[in-house]
């Protein structure tokens, strides 16, 4: 930190108007598993994000970068990063997976949105009272 | 009209529009009155440079609508791209290509899955002691928060003073099933609306499916209904920007405070006789007030006969250690290569920390390919603290002022952030704009306030929302 030390004078105003210019969208997603079954720590849970990928879409479909920035294994609950122009291919891969380990599951989408810091306060899943 | 063309010819469409008419306009006002009441049609091929080679389509669909004709043409022309102007029938019109509307000029339905749903980040910079500073004001504009966090680098235990204000964010209250005519009653208008700032918000009502209301601190009841209550209702409203063609959500604001909303006014009648009995609504209301001084009845006084219970902000604490921080510089909001990172990359990175994600890029690591901003620096510990609730502006603006005098004193931290996120489901952002709910309904804004005072203010807002003031 010190080394900014030197931005001296004050600040004139300056206003940047960034337009859809986000590169990443964010997934916050829960996966949904019947209880008693093995749960899969996060190595596995990305391996079923790329399978996902991989059924709908094919190889090609499969090498999108999906990032899993956190995964918690207790809730089952992760947010995934992914390049804006497949968030929609992802997003269909997600729903549409309909089996782990032969197991039923299926994915819930509890929030999405292009600014990661969004994810931070989810006002629909507030309990204020 | 109706022209479809391909997404590549777009360019050459608007240049043919520019130079092809001018054209078509000389030539028609040429031979005009000898074709005058003849059906006939332009082909203008003079924007080819663009296109030779494969970049253009070869073949185009036009369909045309003028008037009462129409009619398809197809048009087979190898690797040009042609400008099509078409019919006019009155005579001594001028024929016209007209640019398609956007819409359709747009991608094509497979193309535009690629596209991100439209969203906005805006960034300011400037002084927080400045006298025609804004700061205060986007905080004052934006009425309904429901989560406010500070990150302070370099700091491990929180001063006084801070804690203090954090202490006195305030309480806000909670009402089951009030009916909303009770908020236009005068005697609630005249002890609360009046008398301070009053804020009202529906609570655990979406805004893209259920009625939602919500009253500004300026004394607006803004109603966001659906098609079916707003007919019931008779209420005078507009139709919401974001609903699409077929309008089925429409806004009702009612002025509160206004000259014509006396008791036994016809507008006050009115609006009593709808909510009361022509439709009565109910929601959970979410209620807060400020007042300056003044003496009155509290909130809980007057609701005592409603389900009403007084509820705390919840505050959570904690401490991070070994914390990645980038290196920013004041006057800089794009960062400057190896020396300072961008606002863009701060507000993704503060994201990151918000939602306890790891920071460390490992090289070989399956699962993640996120890493802090470069250049940076570990940070021994940083202090966060979060405040959850019906958080009123003008707490926010306290809490704001008493960090920019942490830096009153000298300190290690180069700068400390201010996190304020909005209620997804309220039916405005900033000020009145409208706000909907596309996919996330976002509306959350970010200071970070450096050591000398100079400020960044991001404002972040999702697709159906208006551009932050």
């Amino acid at each position: 930190m010190a080394l900014s030390e030197q931005a001296g004078a004050a600040a004139s105003f300056e206003r940047r108007v960034l337009r859809s210019a986000g590169e990443h969208h964010y997934l916050r997603v829960r996966l949904e598993l019947p209880d008693g079954g093995a749960r899969p720590n996060v190595a596995q849970f990305k391996q079923l994000v790329v399978s996902a990928l991989k059924e709908l879409h094919g190889e090609v479909g499969a090498a999108l970068p999906v990032d899993v920035l956190t995964y918690e294994e207790k809730t089952l609950s992760a947010i995934l990063r992914v390049v804006s122009s497949g968030l929609v291919k992802l997003w269909s891969a997600l729903t549409l997976l309909g089996f782990y380990q032969n197991r039923r599951c299926a994915f819930r989408v509890l929030q999405t949105s292009p600014f990661l810091l969004a994810l931070a306060g989810n006002s629909r899943e507030l309990v204020l009272d | 009209m109706r022209v479809s063309l391909p997404d590549r010819c777009r360019r050459c469409w608007e240049n043919a529009r520019a130079k092809g008419t001018e054209r078509a306009n000389a030539r028609q006002q040429a031979a005009g009155e000898a074709r005058n009441g003849r059906r006939h049609r332009h082909i203008n091929a003079a924007q080819s440079r663009h296109c030779t080679g494969s970049g253009c389509a070869t073949e185009q669909q036009a369909e045309v609508t003028s008037g009462h004709s129409s009619f398809p043409a197809s048009l087979r022309l190898a690797g040009r791209c042609v400008s099509v102007a078409v019919p006019c029938l009155a005579a001594g019109s001028v024929t016209r290509a007209r640019s398609p509307p956007r819409w359709r000029m747009a991608v094509p339905p497979l193309q535009r899955l690629g596209q991100a749903p439209r969203h906005l980040l805006v960034c300011e910079k400037g002084h927080a002691r400045h006298a025609r500073s804004r700061h205060a004001a986007h905080v004052r504009d934006h009425a309904y928060n429901c989560r406010v966090s500070f990150l302070i680098p370099e700091c491990g235990l929180l001063p006084e003073v801070l804690k203090s204000t954090i202490e006195d964010v305030g309480e806000y209250y909670l009402i089951r099933n009030l009916p909303v005519h009770e908020l236009v009653a005068h005697d609630f208008i005249d002890a609360f609306v009046k008398k301070g700032s009053c804020y009202a918000l529906t609570y655990k009502t979406k805004i893209d499916q259920d009625n939602t209301a919500a009253l500004l601190p300026n004394g607006n009841l803004i109603l966001s209904v659906d098609k079916d209550t707003y007919e019931e209702l008779g209420l005078q409203g507009r139709p919401s920007k974001y609903s699409g063609k077929k309008v089925m959500r429409y806004i009702i604001t009612i002025d509160l405070t206004g000259c014509g909303f006396h008791p036994d006014s016809k507008k006050h009648n009115r609006v009593l006789w709808a909510l009361k009995e022509k439709k009565p609504l109910e929601f959970d209301f979410l209620l807060a007030w400020y007042n300056t001084g003044a003496e009155g009845s509290t909130l809980m006084s007057y609701f005592s006969k409603n389900q009403i219970e007084a509820l705390k902000p919840k505050i959570t604490f904690s401490t991070l250690r070994d914390l990645q921080c980038p290196l920013l510089q004041s006057n800089e909001l794009h960062g400057k290569p190896e020396e300072s990172c961008s606002t863009e990359e701060l507000f993704e990175w503060l994201g990151a920390v918000l939602n306890q994600v790891s920071l460390d890029n490992k090289s070989s690591s399956f699962l993640s390919t996120y890493c802090c901003p470069q250049p940076n620096t570990v940070v021994e510990k940083a202090f966060l603290c979060t405040i959850t609730g019906f958080i009123i502006p003008e707490k926010i603006i306290q809490l704001l002022e008493q960090l920019c005098c942490y830096f009153g004193e000298p300190k290690l931290a180069y700068w400390l952030t201010l996190t304020v996120h909005g209620f997804a489901d309220s039916p405005v952002s900033w000020r009145e704009s409208e706000h909907g709910f596309h996919k996330g309904g976002e509306n959350l804004y970010n200071f970070v306030i450096f050591r000398n005072l100079d400020y960044w203010l991001q404002m972040a807002v999702g697709t159906n929302d208006d551009c932050p003031p």
